[in-house]
């Protein structure tokens, strides 16, 4: 089987001392894996778009059917880009802050699989983000907030700025108030990016390699028994979101049987490449990822949609005399040989007798890895994407990722407050 | 002994020349031009004799381009033809970036001077890892896990890698340098009942490799994961951090030794028999390098020295930004994601004395050897982390037992009372080493230890 792959990104950044960086980068080739007795592999690359343009036509007759995938074109200029965009950083310029940076970038990757069938497919994954880094008086680390898309570097697409000048305040509010938080309270999750949390614990937990290594705390004998309550269904697809629209298969080719991970709390499938479902004795597979041709494939998530319920998402927060609603979220780590995970929560408030009151500033969740999938109390019915600026880090290989859910309460979190220094 | 390239890096050469007079001919004022090549074979073995091969061979072209005035701009392609370089300059000075502001292309060495460090093994070149050979090294392992000693232990997957790192490095102000050097990691997954540990050996040389000293190390760690508390009791009681948990909290407290000295650190006397070390000339350690990714060669830098903080690391850019005729203490590096260098150690370790393991627990009388360390969170008081050790008396190694310790950078280093001799380095994106350390730790209640 060979995967051929060509991947254009460019990075541009604008800081509050008006330092520039702009760098483009390229890296094109060809993956090439067979079996025999065992799996063999091999990567090597491509001079420039030339070569790889040419090794194309050859292949698979690409001019014939039309395709200008292997074009130079660059995805953005920053010039423009800074124009388009300016009122971002107008925005930045009247903040209370100690330095701000501001980074776009922009990802193009082009890729076709060939089957030892000869069968060929395509897929293309086009991604244009920003992330804005805010640092405050006396604190030592950056406050990130971002947002991304499929289709242009065209941002602010979903309160961007309100969100920073929010969190930015939400910060001071919290640091001049200094609420002490009862230690393990329920927490409930903003609908879109909170699905992070079960990309984190669920989603990795289900992964093949984790879970025939044993590091996983879910085993293929789970399958067919509830894992989660019964109010939770988990799919790695939804014929309504373009995110990954233009990614038709797995890096193998391949893709799952059913989309269907979680179905009223039971498990109904995990997360396989080729490989591991001939180690584990599976039959599914389709969820093969490589971050570029130079890595070796492993089981990965595209996307984890947490499926809505029927609450009204203000039911969930009137329902909890004492806990914490997360609305923002940074970056998560999970320790499966200990089962446990943490978690960070870039903006939070306090909610006390059924209301959202004082900020919590950063705060950290952490739990139990099977304690935390059982105590999912309420699932709303107010389903949304993340910004589009998630991404997931696994084995040196990084790669964007897709979640969605509803507004999530989930009990038994012990939560911290977040140092700053 | 460095080594220098020759045959098939003249393709790389010729690449690295035609990088700089193309910059310069689009109208940069100053070019420098970085280029990697890494042959790496992969070789994964799991228990049930599956197994899986990979090899890779990748470029890497960095390119950092200058105005006159203003920060860099820059480009990275992986195999470039002379058309692509043309077309990424032609890119990059469309955008006509440049603030009014002086930078750094002035600060970019002009020369590297010959230094012997020895970080390439030749017999990579010979072999290649088929089959028979690391069936042998699986066997091997097979072997002593059939031990007696280690008979409950199960291997899981095996991951065997050699690495060849060509590097090249020139820029206009007349630099042109290179070497080679290579790495070799063995990786094993081993079980205990339900425990499970990923232990890694890294070095420059095939025979360093030990198999059974994995293991061995395997065994120990996973028999001190216990969930077993510390029992009743308050008071003062002493640790001794294996080389494995004193180089996890050193690379915990790392970023104190980058860039900006914090000023209260240089009032404080630290105890005097500590040494803090970043030294990139290391003979066989992964680390080493004869220079930096931007040129610029340095030795042995004692970051604290007999317990005065003395310096943090820098690379051009940084130093550049802290003025005052600061200069780069050659700690700039690329990592595989970002263009540009950035400051990273390159063996940062604690110097080693000449007390033995036996010197510190006979001087402590009893206490605890912990032999491994888990972050558990950090807060407004500090780190808190989980730490798996025995139970020690005099020489004789207790029951195993669990415990939570809290500290900050402060007062783990002012509470270190005594160094070992046997320094072991573990290598991620940079090479940390420690020997065991000895430490004071105050039980201010039955769950958590302060140091």
């Amino acid at each position: 089987m060979d995967l051929i792959d060509d991947n254009y990104g460019c990075y541009f950044s604008i800081d509050s001392q008006d330092r520039k960086e702009y760098t483009v980068k390229t890296k094109t080739g060809i993956l090439k894996r067979s079996f025999n007795d065992q799996w063999t592999s091999s990567s090597h690359e491509l001079t420039g778009i030339a070569e790889a343009g040419e090794f194309m036509e050859k292949k698979i007759n690409l001019k014939q059917k039309g395709h200008k995938e292997w074009s130079t074109d660059v995805p953005f200029k920053p010039g423009k880009l800074v124009n388009e965009n300016q009122f971002i950083l107008n925005s930045l310029q009247g903040l209370e802050v100690m330095e701000w940076k501001v980074i776009f970038r922009a990802l193009r990757t082009r890729r076709i699989i060939i089957k030892n069938t000869g069968k060929e497919r395509r897929n293309h994954f086009n991604h244009f983000s920003v992330l804005i880094k805010v640092r405050l008086k006396d604190h030592r680390h950056f406050i990130e907030v971002g947002e991304g898309n499929i289709h242009s570097p065209k941002f602010n697409q979903d309160g961007l700025i309100s969100r920073v000048r929010e969190i930015i305040d939400n910060n001071k509010e919290a640091e001049e108030r200094q609420v002490e938080i009862k230690e393990k309270i329920p927490v409930i999750l903003s609908a879109g990016d909170g699905g992070i949390l079960f990309h984190e614990i669920l989603g990795h937990a289900l992964e093949a390699d984790y879970i025939y290594l044993r590091r996983s705390p879910i085993s293929v004998n789970d399958i067919g028994r509830p894992i989660m309550p019964k109010n939770v269904t988990v799919v790695t697809a939804d014929k309504e979101d373009t995110f990954f629209g233009g990614i038709t298969c797995d890096d193998e080719g391949e893709t799952p049987k059913s989309p269907v991970l979680i179905e009223k709390g039971v498990l109904k499938n995990i997360i396989s490449d080729s490989f591991y479902k001939d180690l584990l004795n599976i039959k599914t597979c389709g969820h093969s990822r490589v971050e570029d041709f130079t890595s070796l494939p492993m089981p990965r998530m595209y996307a984890l949609y947490l499926k809505p319920g029927n609450q009204d998402p203000e039911e969930l927060i009137a329902s909890t005399p004492y806990g914490v609603h997360a609305r923002e979220f940074g970056e998560g780590k999970i320790h499966f040989d200990k089962n446990i995970f943490y978690f960070n929560i870039r903006d939070a408030r306090l909610i006390e007798k059924g209301r959202r009151t004082v900020p919590l500033g950063n705060i950290v969740v952490r739990g139990d890895i099977f304690e935390v999938l059982n105590s999912v109390e309420q699932v709303a019915n107010d389903f949304r994407y993340d910004k589009g600026n998630s991404y997931c880090y696994k084995n040196g290989q990084t790669v964007n990722v897709r979640v969605g859910q509803p507004t999530v309460k989930i009990n038994n979190l012990y939560v911290t407050k977040d140092t700053n220094d | 002994m460095t080594k220098t390239t020759t045959g098939s890096s003249l393709e790389m050469l010729i690449t690295m020349e035609n990088i700089l007079e193309e910059g310069t001919k689009t109208g940069f004022a100053a070019v420098e031009a970085y280029g990697e090549k890494t042959a790496i074979e992969e070789y994964e073995y799991f228990t049930d004799r599956k197994t899986r091969r990979h090899t890779s061979a990748a470029h890497r072209l960095t390119t950092r381009a200058f105005w006159d005035v203003g920060d860099p701009v820059g480009f990275s392609l992986s195999k470039p033809g002379p058309e692509e370089i043309k077309s990424a300059f032609s890119t990059i000075y469309s955008i006509n970036l440049p603030a009014q502001t002086k930078n750094y292309a002035h600060m970019l060495p002009a020369a590297v001077d010959r230094v012997d460090v020895n970080i390439y093994d030749e017999t990579i070149e010979k072999e290649t890892l088929d089959t028979r050979r690391i069936d042998e090294l699986s066997d091997q392992v097979d072997e002593i896990l059939i031990s007696p000693t280690f008979k409950d232990l199960e291997l899981k997957k095996l991951h065997f890698s050699k690495v060849l790192k060509k590097v090249y490095i020139a820029n206009t102000n007349n630099l042109n340098a290179k070497y080679i050097k290579t790495y070799f990691n063995l990786w094993l997954s081993v079980g205990l009942g339900d425990n499970l540990i990923d232990i890694r050996d890294s070095s420059t040389f095939a025979r360093d490799i030990e198999p059974y000293k994995l293991v061995s190390r395997a065994y120990n760690l996973l028999h001190s994961l216990t969930e077993t508390p510390l029992g009743p009791g308050r008071g003062d009681m002493y640790l001794v951090l294996s080389p494995e948990a004193s180089a996890f909290i050193l690379r915990e407290f790392s970023d104190y030794f980058k860039v900006k000295v914090d000023r209260k650190f240089l009032d404080i006397p630290f105890p005097s028999i500590l040494n803090v070390v970043d030294d990139p000339l290391l003979d066989g350690r992964v680390g080493s390098v004869p220079f930096d990714d931007e040129g610029t060669q340095s030795g042995e830098k004692h970051l604290i020295r007999k317990g005065a903080f003395n310096r943090t690391i820098t690379d051009i850019q940084s130093a550049f930004r802290e003025g005052a005729g600061t200069r780069s203490t050659g700690n700039g590096f690329r990592s595989e994601r970002s263009l540009f260098p950035s400051v990273r150690f390159s063996n940062l370790y604690v110097k080693p004395t000449v007390l033995s393991l036996k010197n510190l627990m006979d001087a402590a009388g009893e206490g605890i050897l912990v032999s491994l360390l888990k972050l558990k969170y950090t807060d407004k008081e500090g780190y808190v982390f989980s730490a798996y050790g025995y139970k020690f008396s005099g020489n004789n190694l207790l029951e195993p037992v669990h415990f939570y310790f809290r500290t900050t950078f402060l007062s783990y280093f002012l509470n270190i009372l005594k160094v070992s001799k046997e320094v072991k380095f573990f290598s991620s994106t940079y090479n940390i080493g420690s020997p065991y350390i000895m430490v004071e730790a105050k039980r201010k209640s039955p769950e958590i230890l302060v140091i």
